[in-house]
């Protein structure tokens, strides 16, 4: 198969700096959250590594929204809704049965859809929908003093809190599966040397 | 016309109802009231002719009868010439002292405590509170008396019940009241010598002065700490330990009664660090397990496959 160029250097480099700013944020927050434990970072320093790795995933994130408009990898996030119940239920059997069997892959990779459904749908959910929350709710924790003491009876900063945590955490948990999704691919490095020279290679 | 006679009876028993509502309140205070005809005016005060001061005289009614000492007569504490009108210059020399009825009378001493059974509070609360404040800062300061923080005509031990913003709000505007007064410089020396706290305003709103500027006590110390002693340790309100869970949150465990902790936690404070919601931690860290152990025998699933392939 011919080598397909499907991350240029702006997603790559996005890529491996949101990776990176990931696992600050979790480090960070891990030790604010369980603050005066064993193995953590200190809180002061916890707090300073957060608050500027938060800022600067809203800053990753903007450039991946805008990027998206102004280039044409946003067309990977579009979904294309015919046969999609029936592409996702092939994508899992493969993930569940065929992989180990050593069936075909059932999705090929090319220059116009790199992501299988599976891939794409969780993609779109994680940065359109859990990014965007985690973000706005580190914000508001970012100013907090300026927050309603109450929203609709609660705490408003409980409601932020308690947002914040559970996206961290399936945010967390988002990762953990992509990192071994990733060595799903023709090799275990197939994909993981693709995000890192651009370069997609199959036999 | 027979309304009319219904209407006119109604009337007659609000207004006896009223009346005897008012006189009932009257008669609890009959001697303040008087007194209150002069110290109910929100305007009463003078100019100190030694200082140039203008001393307040005006007490306030309404938050006198919700205070711990809204069952004594004025003149139980103002025993100088009060009786006299006007009153004589010797009243001025007047020099009251809480631990004139506080210390050895024991119907004075509070029996219970808001956050501490019988048993546990400390019988003799009010000489720990002098010792405490002889070793606080503001016992360098002359003239410092416990009548510079409590307003005795309106003071309360315990703000069980009240929103904790109102609590806080309390709390800090008896500091302020000096360490940010208008006409001193001290409002901004009070920003920069706290800059070090992240989100400086969030803090001040939430938590009162004395939970860093007292030691870490089981119960309220009157030790006001200089701001080299007072703490700077995060994780000391900042921790599933956290001393504020004793001090400041006591208001909340007493008031909610049971399950104290989750309680603090479910409420409408959420404290970094403190306020940990142990059914979503467990069942996300179980989950995340789950799924890392799925992954790891998907993998070792994989690897026995391609094995067996290869073979």
């Amino acid at each position: 198969m011919k080598p397909l160029y499907l991350y240029p250097l702006w997603i790559r480099a996005w890529h491996w700096i949101n990776a990176l700013l990931f696992i600050t944020l979790i480090i960070s927050g891990a030790s604010l959250h369980y603050a005066g434990g064993n193995g953590f970072l200190a809180f002061e320093t916890a707090i300073l590594i957060h608050n500027i790795a938060g800022i600067l995933l809203t800053i990753a994130w903007l450039v991946f929204f805008i990027g998206n408009f102004f280039t044409d990898n946003g067309k990977h996030y579009r979904i294309q809704l015919k046969g999609i119940i029936s592409r996702l239920i092939q994508q899992s059997l493969y993930y569940a049965v065929g992989i180990f069997r050593g069936d075909a892959h059932p999705f090929h990779v090319s220059t116009e859809m790199k992501f299988n459904t599976l891939q794409q749908l969780t993609y779109i959910g994680v940065m359109y929908t859990l990014l965007p929350l985690l973000i706005a709710s580190g914000w508001f924790f970012l100013f907090a003093a300026h927050l309603p003491d109450k929203i609709m009876g609660i705490g408003s900063i409980w409601i932020v809190a308690m947002t914040h945590l559970v996206v961290a955490y399936l945010l967390i948990l988002f990762m953990v599966s992509h990192i071994y999704i990733i060595t799903t691919g023709e090799t275990i490095f197939t994909n993981l040397r693709a995000m890192l020279t651009g370069w997609h290679k199959e036999r | 016309m027979k309304n009319s006679k219904y209407m006119k009876i109604s009337v007659f028993l609000i207004l006896l109802t009223t009346a005897h509502v008012g006189f009932a309140n009257e008669a609890n205070n009959t001697k303040n009231v008087v007194c209150w005809r002069c110290h109910g005016m929100e305007t009463l005060a003078y100019r100190d002719k030694l200082t140039g001061e203008i001393v307040n005289l005006y007490v306030n009614p309404q938050q006198y009868q919700q205070s711990n000492h809204r069952h004594l007569e004025c003149t139980t504490c103002h025993t100088a010439d009060f009786s006299i009108y006007p009153h004589p210059d010797s009243v001025k020399s007047e020099n009251l002292y809480c631990l004139d009825c506080h210390q050895d009378e024991p119907k004075f001493i509070p029996s219970r405590f808001p956050f501490l059974s019988e048993k546990r509070a400390p019988r003799n609360q009010f000489s720990e509170i002098e010792r405490a404040f002889k070793n606080s800062v503001h016992a360098t300061q002359e003239q410092f008396s416990c009548f510079s923080c409590h307003d005795p005509h309106q003071f309360k031990i315990s703000r069980v019940g009240e929103e904790m913003t109102e609590i806080v709000r309390h709390g800090n505007e008896i500091c302020l009241n000096c360490h940010a007064s208008p006409i001193t410089p001290s409002a901004t020396e009070l920003s920069l010598s706290h800059q070090w706290l992240p989100n400086l305003l969030l803090h001040w709103r939430s938590v009162r002065c004395v939970e860093c500027h007292t030691p870490a006590t089981s119960h309220f110390s009157h030790q006001v700490l200089s701001a080299a002693q007072s703490a700077k340790n995060c994780v000391q309100c900042h921790s599933k330990e956290a001393t504020l869970l004793t001090r400041l949150y006591k208001y909340r465990s007493q008031e909610e009664g049971q399950s104290w902790f989750n309680k603090a936690v479910f409420n409408k404070a959420y404290i970094i660090g403190m306020s940990r919601n142990e059914t979503i931690d467990r069942w996300s860290l179980i989950i995340l397990l789950l799924t890392i152990a799925g992954l790891l025998a998907h993998g070792f699933g994989r690897f026995i496959a391609t094995r067996r392939k290869n073979k």
